[in-house]
């Protein structure tokens, strides 16, 4: 018999015998009072979920799922063990207080890598709160810091904020100053820094407030550890680059304007957020760097129906130097920092004038996910009143993804596409 | 692979699809489905991960449901099997499971009143002594022993709404104990927290995972998030330990091994199919395994295992631990359907579930029926029962359903003691206006012709009745509806055949048949042979112009009685 054949004549047995077979329910169970395995297994096996032919043609789809599935068996496993370890509530209890008092969430940016913030609340008083972060990340980058925050002076009519912070930035981009920097340019630096800083804030009207902020700042450049890209000390010189090869400390004084109206943090429905912020930066010890910056940022977060939100943004900041001064590179107004543009890798476009816009529309996916696509565009430029253009907008565009937790922290993917190419970025609370 | 090939297993998939769909020309008799109350050892006791479980329905079974190919042909060519604990029929026997009540026997106002329960719940007038906290589900809570020595679990309503769970367990309890299910004893219950007694040793988990003894503080801060009346008295839902030995949940798929009687899939039990049509009418969306539970009892000088449904404080308007929240019964919690058309939509559709006002009544909680689609209904998590349920199984659920008359709701909404009379007439209506439409879909789509009985005159003649189960529901009305029957020998020998139209009396005589089936010497061969005689009927209401499909009964001569006796119905068309 050809191998065919045979082949069709088993089928053929297959899918006509046997379920005819399996299919006879001619049940010879009796209503005894009391059981046998041996009628268990006849009644089992006579009431059985699937027929042969059930089995065959179901095989090839189960098979294909079957390393797949092995995998998930083994990921209910671990939530099993995690569930009965009660690993997570014992994590809570170590890191939150049962009042509430005191929180430590993780926390991930691209910048940096992982880290924990960890939160005291009701420290000196009920608005007050006590932060501390720690974040380590690839190739050493890391930042430590420590806040309190919202202390309240003279009976609650002044709020005052102390800080510090060091961190280091061991991969941080540089493509050169303008608009027409390049991808190709690019180069990386190590940023170390210390800052401090000391804040008196009132409550000037409903959702608003005024600060004023002096701070100290020390930042050492130092050569990038990133290998995919040369050393920015090896392309630039410290003549060509101010702020390049030298230790410089800048004592700051910054006069901020807040007005905070959105319904929730976090996850906003409606309102505004906007800021305002002048500075002025002088370098102590030597006389090269002096400098203004004016920054605006304004958000705004409009409900447009059952959880559909859109965002719009428009932030702008100028840095200007004063006559025959400078300004350190990394103090020059940035299109793609953290908060900004995605879609363009961070430090992509540095300029003394930056000016951008974002619309985001945000929907609801299911319970506390939610799904965004974006739009940003901007531009850098040594004077951006005179050169702006909006066919010199840089331009990305985008969706991503929110998962927003119970209390109120945001999880996002986000996925943007410019001139560039494709970017993801990662962040948790 | 060459295309010759490809043909011939295509022909022969064709060809064996088609003899199997075939089947025999004569009504096959199920055999009788074995009682499964028969005496066996206890299985062991086992529990149920929530969270795995939730991951197990939501992701694993989702996708391996998707890769069978022959699940999916069945889906889309309409062929779903039906369920395999089915009667002639169309009926389950009573078993361990599920007794016929309501749905065969309109029960009285007292019964369905009374439900499950044997006494009164616990008694108030004494000590309630804690003898556990409850740290599973999302309601605080504890069990205590009364003054008898029964053990009940006390749950509460939360705070700002009054009667919201409390009420939606009782009547839920109840309605399901009517339509068969087993229950256990809930009350609804009214004490001071004076009366309450912390036994020593009271084990508490709290919620940072923390084992530790319960104390007066934790006694405190649980009733300190609890609804209390103007003379400092709770209102509490007591639900009596039921008897028996704890075993376990049950599961909604395949068979508990060690449980000697369990021999049909539970995802092929008419019953577990059908209760996706009971639990969208009630809104009992947290349908998980974790909400079953297995006993083993003594029942009649047998131990088997008795299997309940319980928990049904997230019914009706109901969350347990608040209103219920807008997307319950419209989507799983991971429903990947939606997510992928919400997606695709970039939110703009939105979904008409999202656009339902806010609460009216606290006691009520968040419920409609304007909203509400029998089939459409979806629980929190993927049921695999729910997922196998066939036209059939959904009509058997929905007479049962329908079964429950306006007057047998009202009383049992009684039971439910809502402060609020508004909340409770609220309540009632969408209760009754979700009832109606699962009896308006179901009976539009399977002819709602049944409890076909066979009824003799003092002359020997009989006749063939029948219940318009629309007609008995209110749907429709005798002067709206006219019948038209067949009636035929099978197999199929179209032997002088009856037929006629009518309305109004349900009846069909059989007088003539017999006459010339038992007694005219021109049908002598028939007067000796076996044969079937098939039955069938078709009806049409005014509101539309086409005939339902038929509903086809089968007879069987009784040569020596000279009558017929009915052997079984049949709907597949």
């Amino acid at each position: 018999m050809r191998t065919n054949q045979l082949f069709f004549t088993i089928i053929f047995i297959f899918t006509i015998y046997f379920p005819i077979y399996s299919q006879n329910l001619d049940s010879t169970a009796s209503n005894s009072s009391q059981i046998d395995m041996a009628k268990v297994k006849e009644l089992r096996s006579q009431y059985k979920n699937r027929t042969t032919w059930d089995q065959i043609f179901a095989f090839p789809g189960k098979l294909l799922f079957f390393p797949f599935k092995l995998i998930l068996i083994g990921t209910k496993e671990a939530i099993i063990f995690i569930d009965e370890s009660k690993i997570i509530p014992k994590v809570q209890d170590f890191l939150i207080a049962d009042d509430g008092s005191r929180v430590a969430v993780p926390t991930y940016t691209s910048r940096i890598g992982v880290g924990i913030k960890y939160r005291q609340y009701r420290l000196l008083n009920p608005e007050s709160r006590l932060s501390f972060l720690v974040m380590y990340g690839l190739s050493q980058r890391q930042r430590y810091a420590i806040d309190l925050e919202r202390v309240s002076l003279l009976k609650d009519l002044f709020y005052s904020s102390y800080g510090g912070l060091y961190e280091k930035l061991t991969t941080e981009p540089f493509y050169g100053i303008g608009p027409d920097a390049r991808k190709e340019d690019r180069t990386n630096y190590t940023r170390e820094g210390v800052a401090t800083k000391i804040a008196l804030g009132v409550n000037i009207a409903k959702y608003t407030s005024f600060e004023t902020l002096l701070g100290f700042e020390l930042n050492n450049i130092l050569p990038g550890r990133s290998t995919s890209s040369p050393s920015t000390d090896e392309i630039y010189e410290s003549e060509t680059l101010p702020g390049l090869d030298s230790e410089v400390k800048l004592a700051k004084i910054e006069f901020k304007l807040l007005y905070l109206s959105i319904n929730r943090p976090g996850n906003p429905l409606s309102g505004f957020d906007a800021r305002a912020k002048f500075g002025y930066f002088q370098q102590i010890s030597d006389d090269q760097f002096k400098f203004f910056k004016y920054y605006f940022d304004v958000e705004q977060y409009i409900h447009l129906f059952y959880q559909r939100v859109l965002m719009l943004r428009i932030a702008a900041e100028f840095t200007e130097p004063l006559s025959g001064k400078q300004v350190p590179f990394y103090h020059l107004s940035e299109l793609s920092e953290d908060r900004s543009f995605r879609g363009l890798n961070r430090g992509r476009f540095r300029d003394w004038d930056m000016i951008m816009g974002t619309a985001e529309f945000r929907y609801p996916l299911s319970r506390s996910l939610e799904a965004m696509i974006f739009a940003d565009a901007g531009q850098v430029s040594s004077n951006i009143f005179e050169n702006f253009a909006s066919k010199n907008l840089e331009v990305s565009y985008g969706g991503g993804l929110r998962f927003i937790s119970g209390g109120g922290g945001v999880t996002k993917l986000e996925m943007g596409k410019s001139k560039d190419g494709f970017l993801v970025k990662f962040t948790l609370n | 692979m060459n295309i010759s090939l490809i043909i011939k297993i295509f022909l022969i998939f064709v060809s064996t699809t088609l003899m199997r769909c075939g089947g025999p020309k004569t009504f096959q008799v199920p055999p009788q489905i074995p009682d499964d109350r028969n005496h066996v050892p206890p299985p062991k006791s086992k529990s149920i991960h929530t969270y795995s479980e939730y991951f197990d329905k939501q992701i694993i079974l989702q996708i391996d449901e998707a890769v069978d190919l022959a699940r999916q042909y069945r889906n889309l060519t309409g062929t779903r099997k039906e369920a395999k604990n089915v009667d002639a029929f169309g009926e389950i026997p009573n078993s361990s499971w599920f007794t016929n009540r309501n749905g065969q026997r309109k029960m009285t106002l007292e019964e369905i009143k009374r439900g499950s329960n044997k006494n009164y719940g616990p008694d108030t007038s004494d000590v309630w002594v804690i003898i556990r906290a409850k740290t599973e589900g999302v309601t605080p809570g504890f069990s205590i022993r009364d003054s008898r020595g029964d053990t009940y679990l006390i749950k509460f309503d939360p705070l700002g709404y009054p009667g919201l769970a409390s009420g939606a367990e009782v009547i839920s309890t109840k309605l399901f104990y009517a339509m068969g299910y087993n229950t256990p004893e809930n009350y609804v219950v009214y004490f001071h927290p004076r009366r309450l007694e912390l036994s020593k040793n009271v084990k508490l988990t709290d919620k940072k995972g923390r084992t530790r003894f319960m104390n007066q503080q934790d006694l405190e801060e649980i009733l300190s998030g609890i609804e209390k009346l103007p003379d400092g008295s709770i209102r509490a839902l007591a639900s009596k330990l039921l008897d028996g030995k704890f075993i376990g949940p049950f599961r909604y798929k395949g068979v508990r091994k060690d449980d000697l009687n369990d021999f049909i899939p539970h995802h092929h039990r008419r019953e577990l199919r059908g209760l996706r049509i009971m639990a969208a009418w009630l809104n009992h969306f947290d349908t998980k395994d974790g909400n079953s539970l297995d006993m083993y009892v003594t029942e009649n000088g047998k131990c088997y295992v008795k299997h309940y449904l319980i928990d049904f404080g997230a019914t009706l308007g109901s969350a347990s631990h608040g209103p219920n929240h807008l997307w319950r019964g419209y989507q799983y919690d991971v429903d990947p359907g939606n997510i992928i058309g919400n997606i695709l939509t970039l939110g703009l559709y939105v979904r008409p579930w999202e656009k339902q006002k806010g609460v009216k009544y606290p006691s009520a909680g968040l419920f409609n029926a304007e909203l509400f689609e029998p089939m459409k209904y979806k629980p929190q998590v993927p049921n695999p029962a729910f997922e196998n349920l066939t036209l059939l199984d959904g009509y058997w659920a929905a007479k049962i359903v329908m079964s429950i008359s306006d007057e047998q709701l009202r009383a049992v909404m009684k039971e439910g003691q809502y402060s609020d009379p508004e909340a409770e007439e609220f309540l009632f209506q969408l209760i009754k206006e979700r009832r109606n439409k699962i009896g308006r879909y179901f009976f539009s789509r399977i002819t709602p012709l049944d409890n076909f009985t066979l009824k003799s005159g003092t002359d020997g003649s009989q006749s063939l009745k029948f219940e318009d189960l629309a007609i008995e529901g209110g749907l429709h009305t005798d002067k709206e509806t006219s019948y038209f029957y067949e009636i035929e020998m099978a197999p199929q020998q179209k032997l002088n055949i009856q037929a006629g139209e009518f309305s109004g009396d349900k009846s069909i005589s059989l007088s003539d048949l017999q006459k010339q089936l038992f007694f005219d010497p021109g049908f002598g061969e028939y007067q000796t042979k076996n044969y079937q005689i098939e039955v069938r009927i078709k009806l049409k209401r005014a509101i539309n112009s086409d005939w339902s499909q038929w509903v086809r009964v089968y007879l069987e001569p009784d040569i020596t009685q000279h009558k017929f006796k009915l052997i079984g119905v049949s709907r597949k068309n």
